[in-house]
């Protein structure tokens, strides 16, 4: 599982909840971020899933799981380091969001990791289609198609059928800046 | 991702700015809904990183006496930004290791000017530039860049004087002249700071904005030797005894040790003792392999001075001169 939704205690939604109309102009909030991996000791292998599950903290205070990473603020950032992109999102709002769809356009400049690629949907052409990316193809120098790499990665996106009043979660990916 | 520390090229631009959009749309009572956000901006810093190399892993062959002699290297921007790099070619100390093997045993004459190598062939050609500085080299492009020094006379075959040559990324001050030094950020900020991310080449240290490499010269010379003898040929009455009237046949032997260069051109002259006289009739024999075979070309006698002229001695050779004389 890529993302993870953490489901607090006070998820269940009461029965005003399911009578409200959406009279609140955004009923989820979204707060999107960028961090830095700093490695403390190689050979560390960056967890979507730790992250995603708030297994690091992003102060850098506590290391990811395996003892060989933090995440830092972006401050110094050159080619080669790896960056983590996080979305958090909430239902703030009094009803159930239900097809509730998060599109993530990957930078230019970075390129997504393999990692983060085979765990998500992901467009391979500028958010036209999406699909696993082991299902996707690309044209070649020479016209004919070849599998898709991490390295064709336009987008990314999940998909969450429905998030209950109060409910939130968090989506993450991490790329190497090129 | 497995996290390796391997160079990669040059990259993102510094002052690149990384943003992380997010859209969503999600539905409220079947009802169509969208949102986005856009985290703080991340800005690319400027990643310091070179490479100086040797051009190739030959050392530059020199005669001793030769001028405008190159060692080559090739400096490579692997910065993500154009930058401008100072030159500083030193001597290595004798007695220290050679850039390329053995053990520097001389120096060059300098002072040691930089040239850029146009047509990349590690040699000073006309009309290739001489340079002070290598100006406003962009991420990943590479410049070949000549040591160029004159070569004593006094080396011998087989010697060789190492040079290294450090690079030193500097700003880019997008003029001609070289920009100022590297200051590598003591605080990151969110705007765009300098960071050294070099190795260590010969003689600096890792993370200082330089990296340096040696090439050696190495001295291919002739190494001559000569030697005189002469035996009595005639009128000794059978004795071997050098005695008035006795013919002295004279032999100089020049040899070029193996190894070196052929030598051209190796003019010999001998001054004849008063107590002899020259057989003109003998003439001067020039170019035979030793000693009992007269070569082919003459030589000259003028007022008691034998000379004659090899006109190429092959390293590991020998040819004789060969003159009579007749004991007064």
């Amino acid at each position: 599982m890529f993302f993870r939704i953490l489901l607090p205690i006070a998820a269940a939604f009461s029965t005003t909840a399911l009578g409200a109309t959406p009279t609140e102009q955004k009923p989820v909030s979204l707060n999107s971020e960028v961090k830095l991996v700093h490695v403390v000791q190689s050979g560390a292998v960056v967890e979507d899933d730790a992250i995603a599950a708030g297994g690091v903290d992003q102060q850098g205070a506590v290391k990811g799981t395996d003892g060989k990473f933090t995440l830092v603020d972006p401050k110094s950032v050159v080619p080669g380091d790896t960056l983590v992109f996080i979305t958090d999102y909430t239902n703030s709002g009094q009803a159930p969001v239900s097809d509730f769809v998060i599109v993530n356009p990957v930078p230019k400049s970075v390129k997504l990791s393999s990692q983060s690629a085979g765990h998500v949907e992901v467009s391979v052409d500028g958010g036209k289609h999406f699909g696993m990316l082991s299902t996707l193809t690309v044209p070649d120098a020479n016209g004919a198609l070849r599998a898709a790499t991490a390295d064709d990665v336009t987008h990314l996106r999940w998909t969450i059928t429905r998030l209950a009043a109060g409910q939130s979660g968090r989506a993450v990916y991490s790329a190497v800046v090129r | 991702m497995l996290y390796s520390g391997q160079a990669m090229a040059a990259g993102t631009a510094a002052g690149t700015t990384i943003t992380n959009n997010v859209s969503v749309s999600y539905k409220v009572n079947s009802i169509d809904q969208t949102a986005a956000t856009a985290s703080n901006d991340v800005v690319v810093d400027r990643k310091v990183d070179l490479m100086v190399a040797r051009l190739d892993n030959t050392a530059t062959q020199v005669t001793p006496g030769s001028t405008n002699q190159a060692v080559s290297f090739r400096i490579t921007n692997n910065s993500n930004d154009t930058l401008d790099f100072a030159l500083s070619a030193v001597q290595v100390v004798n007695g220290q290791p050679a850039g390329i093997t053995g053990t520097d045993s001389a120096d060059v004459t300098g002072p040691l000017t930089y040239y850029l190598d146009a047509n990349h062939n590690g040699q000073l050609d006309a009309g290739e530039t001489q340079i002070t500085h290598l100006d406003a080299l962009a991420p990943d492009a590479s410049a070949d860049v000549l040591v160029v020094a004159s070569i004593p006379a006094a080396l011998t075959n087989g010697q060789i004087a190492s040079i290294t040559l450090t690079a030193t990324a500097k700003a880019n001050d997008g003029a001609a002249t070289q920009g100022a030094d590297l200051v590598q950020a003591t605080t990151n900020t969110a705007g765009v700071d300098t960071i050294f991310a070099d190795g260590h080449g010969a003689s600096d240290a890792d993370r200082d904005a330089s990296y340096s490499a040696t090439d050696d010269y190495t001295v291919f010379a002739a190494s001559i030797t000569a030697t005189k003898t002469s035996k009595i040929v005639s009128g000794d009455f059978g004795t071997g005894a050098a005695i008035p009237g006795a013919k002295v046949e004279y032999c100089i032997s020049v040899a070029n040790a193996s190894g070196g260069a052929t030598a051209s051109n190796v003019v010999i002259s001998d001054t004849l003792p008063a107590t002899v006289l020259y057989d003109s009739a003998f003439g001067v024999k020039v170019g035979g392999a030793n000693c009992t075979t007269p070569g082919a070309g003459a030589g000259t006698q003028t007022s008691g001075v034998v000379s004659g002229t090899i006109a190429s001695l092959t390293a590991g050779s020998t040819q004789t001169l060969i003159f009579r004389a007749d004991i007064k």
